[in-house]
């Protein structure tokens, strides 16, 4: 999938920012979703067993108001779910510019399996029509929709990982990168139960609070739901806290620094406001915190995707250096272009300006410094301007008992010109007198 | 009673909180290299083309040899660092326009060398060979020594480089999958001599 990089442009600097606030952005969008419906389909995938087996209605029936309220719709799915696979896809690659990882690639192979996986769950929802008559072919449908998400957690988790480590960027050719790294594996324990406890927070705020709440529930089955939300909410996201640290442990050297470990804690805190509100959901009969908890764990998913963010951009330091450099030569190719379409010509005085601004580090007139005297070089043109032009333009090691070469100074025609118009016109003028 | 669960819940947090707080000592203690004395930067000396100094000034890249500064490379299983002599052959007629020269002038001046704080280091108990290294891969992969071509496999690409860093976990398994890729030894006394 190499044609994939050659469709991503040299960025601009302003491109590469704002590329890496899209990456936060679009992560906030997709990570969420992507869980809910995980969380969902797993939870009612274990309530539809139940409930056969244990010939509970209310357990068959939760297991279809799972389905019912958090898929959502086709809409949201391609808005949360597919779109910013594709965003992620083109920003990652604007911001990996140059390197040897072809992170499209990776990204590509995470949106098929999103997009089966999702296909998949909006076939296990319409198989709760005809449950009853074909039950088996309803847990089929929904194990395999519960495989695809998890796969595409794990592809996800992978794929963003693999940013972390660019001594492994040239080793990677398999389709899914690093599937047995510990970072990786840490990272995919950490979405799995955050999966599973942003989904009870989910339960509290769908079925209790966004539109009014879930209508025709009765006092019996709205416990149950208060409770099993709550529940999992405040578990699981103790667990999700305890794999978190397995992966902050994880990391590599390069990813870390005060930021990251300060955002980490952050993140940590929120999750307690979200436990304290479930606790208390758990205690009270109210649902006045049900709104709150889910609000939080987005507030959560923001620190733990800026948390990201700061890993990944001490991982491209070295990156990010390249990308200035790239923008720097675009920027003196688009002024270059300017100056000769604005028919810029050569003179002493800028001559003078760029000999004060450059030449005047290492050379003087009068002595030997890092360079040459002039007064002993300029004389050997005899006079011939376009001759020294094109050795400033181009220099080469002409005395070998200077330590270097004379560094290309990165002149346009007429600028090189102007120096030698200069250099030569005040030697003249030092030898005159 | 009504307090009980927030007030667990705050301490198993603040327990995670201190996990965090412990991970970020042992980093900055065991993995956090110190300040280096001088801001030196790479990109100026090794790299070609337009840069920015410290003061802010945009120049043009000396393009320096890496084995101008790291001599013993090809030569020593150390790369070392280059001695003030090096840095005095043309930073001692130089005016000092950064603060960062500034310093180096000093430095020149008192002749006393800058303690440079190490950056990338292999533990005692590994044997690692720069000249071994460098020299296949000078030879083997087709790629030059003097502009750090052979340099970038661990090091990074230091011709762009302003702050330099540990990019490399340098783990064994790091060693492991390119002495594997490049048919060298794997087994234990290659490196652990």
């Amino acid at each position: 999938m190499e044609f994939l990089q050659s469709w991503i442009s040299p960025p601009r600097a302003d491109h590469v920012q704002i590329a890496k606030y899209i990456i936060i952005i679009t992560s906030l969008f997709f990570v969420p979703y992507i869980s809910v419906l995980f969380g969902s389909t797993l939870f009612s995938l274990g309530f539809s067993l139940r409930g056969k087996f244990e010939e509970n209605s209310l357990f068959s029936r939760f297991s279809k108001d799972l389905v019912d309220t958090l898929y959502g719709n086709w809409g949201v799915a391609l808005v949360l779910g597919i779109l910013p696979l594709i965003t992620l896809t083109i920003s990652f690659s604007q911001i990996l510019y140059g390197t040897d990882v072809n992170i499209a690639q990776y990204f590509i192979v995470t949106l098929f399996i999103t997009f089966a996986a999702i296909v998949l769950t909006f076939l296990y929802r319409n198989s709760f029509e005809k449950r009853d008559d074909a039950y088996w072919r309803h847990i089929i449908l929904g194990l395999l929709a519960l495989g695809g998400l998890k796969t595409t957690l794990f592809a996800f988790a992978s794929t963003i990982t693999l940013v972390l480590f660019p001594e492994r960027w040239a080793l990677i050719h398999s389709i899914i990168p690093l599937t047995f790294s510990w970072s990786v594996v840490a990272k995919f324990s950490f979405l799995m139960m955050l999966s599973l406890a942003v989904t009870g927070a989910a339960i509290l705020f769908f079925f209790f609070s966004w539109g009014g709440g879930r209508q025709g529930m009765d006092e019996q089955y709205r416990e149950y739901v208060k409770k099993f939300g709550a529940g999992i909410t405040l578990g699981l996201s103790i667990v999700s806290m305890l794999m978190f640290l397995w992966y902050l442990v994880t990391l590599p050297v390069m990813a870390k620094s005060y930021g990251m470990f300060l955002s980490a804690m952050v993140a940590v805190f929120v999750m307690l406001i979200v436990c304290i509100y479930a606790a208390a959901l758990l205690r009270d009969s109210q649902l006045k915190h049900a709104g709150k908890v889910f609000i939080l764990f987005i507030v959560f998913f923001l620190v733990v995707t800026v948390n990201d963010n700061i890993a990944r951009e001490n991982s491209l330091h070295y990156q990010n250096y390249k990308l200035d450099k790239i923008n720097s030569e675009i920027v003196a190719k688009i002024e270059a272009e300017s100056a000769e379409k604005s028919g810029a010509t050569a003179s002493v005085e800028m001559g003078k300006e760029i000999y004060n601004a450059k030449c005047i580090a290492c050379h003087r007139f009068d002595q030997k410094l890092v360079g040459p005297a002039y007064n002993d070089v300029v004389p050997k043109y005899n006079g011939d301007i376009e001759k020294l032009k094109q050795f400033i333009l181009n220099p080469v090691k002409v005395d070998p008992s200077f330590p270097m070469t004379m560094p290309n100074q990165m002149l346009k025609p007429f600028e090189a010109e102007s120096a030698a118009m200069y250099l030569m016109d005040e030697v003249k003028k030092l030898q005159g007198n | 009673m009504r307090y009980a669960v927030p007030v667990l819940l705050t301490g198993l947090f603040g327990l995670f909180i201190l996990a965090i707080l412990g991970m970020t000592m042992f980093w900055v203690d065991w993995e956090k290299p110190d300040e280096q004395p001088i801001a030196y930067p790479h990109d100026f000396h090794a790299g070609k083309g337009l840069t920015t100094l410290s003061n802010g000034d945009q120049v043009t890249g000396l393009g320096l040899e890496c084995t101008h500064c790291h001599q013993f490379v090809t030569k020593s299983k150390f790369a070392t660092i280059p001695a003030l002599s090096i840095c005095a052959e043309c930073h001692s007629k130089l005016d000092p326009r950064t603060e960062e020269m500034k310093k180096l002038k000093q430095y020149i001046d008192n002749n006393e060398p800058p303690v440079w704080q190490r950056i990338y280091s292999v533990p005692d108990y590994v044997y690692f060979s720069h000249k071994r290294h460098v020299n296949y891969f000078a030879k083997n992969w087709n790629v030059q020594i003097t502009n750090g071509e052979a340099c970038q496999k661990c090091h990074g690409d230091m011709r762009v480089v302003k702050k330099v860093k540990q990019m490399r976990t340098l783990q064994m398994g790091f060693c492991i999958s390119c002495h594997r890729a490049n048919n060298a030894p794997t087994d234990c006394w290659t490196c652990h001599k």
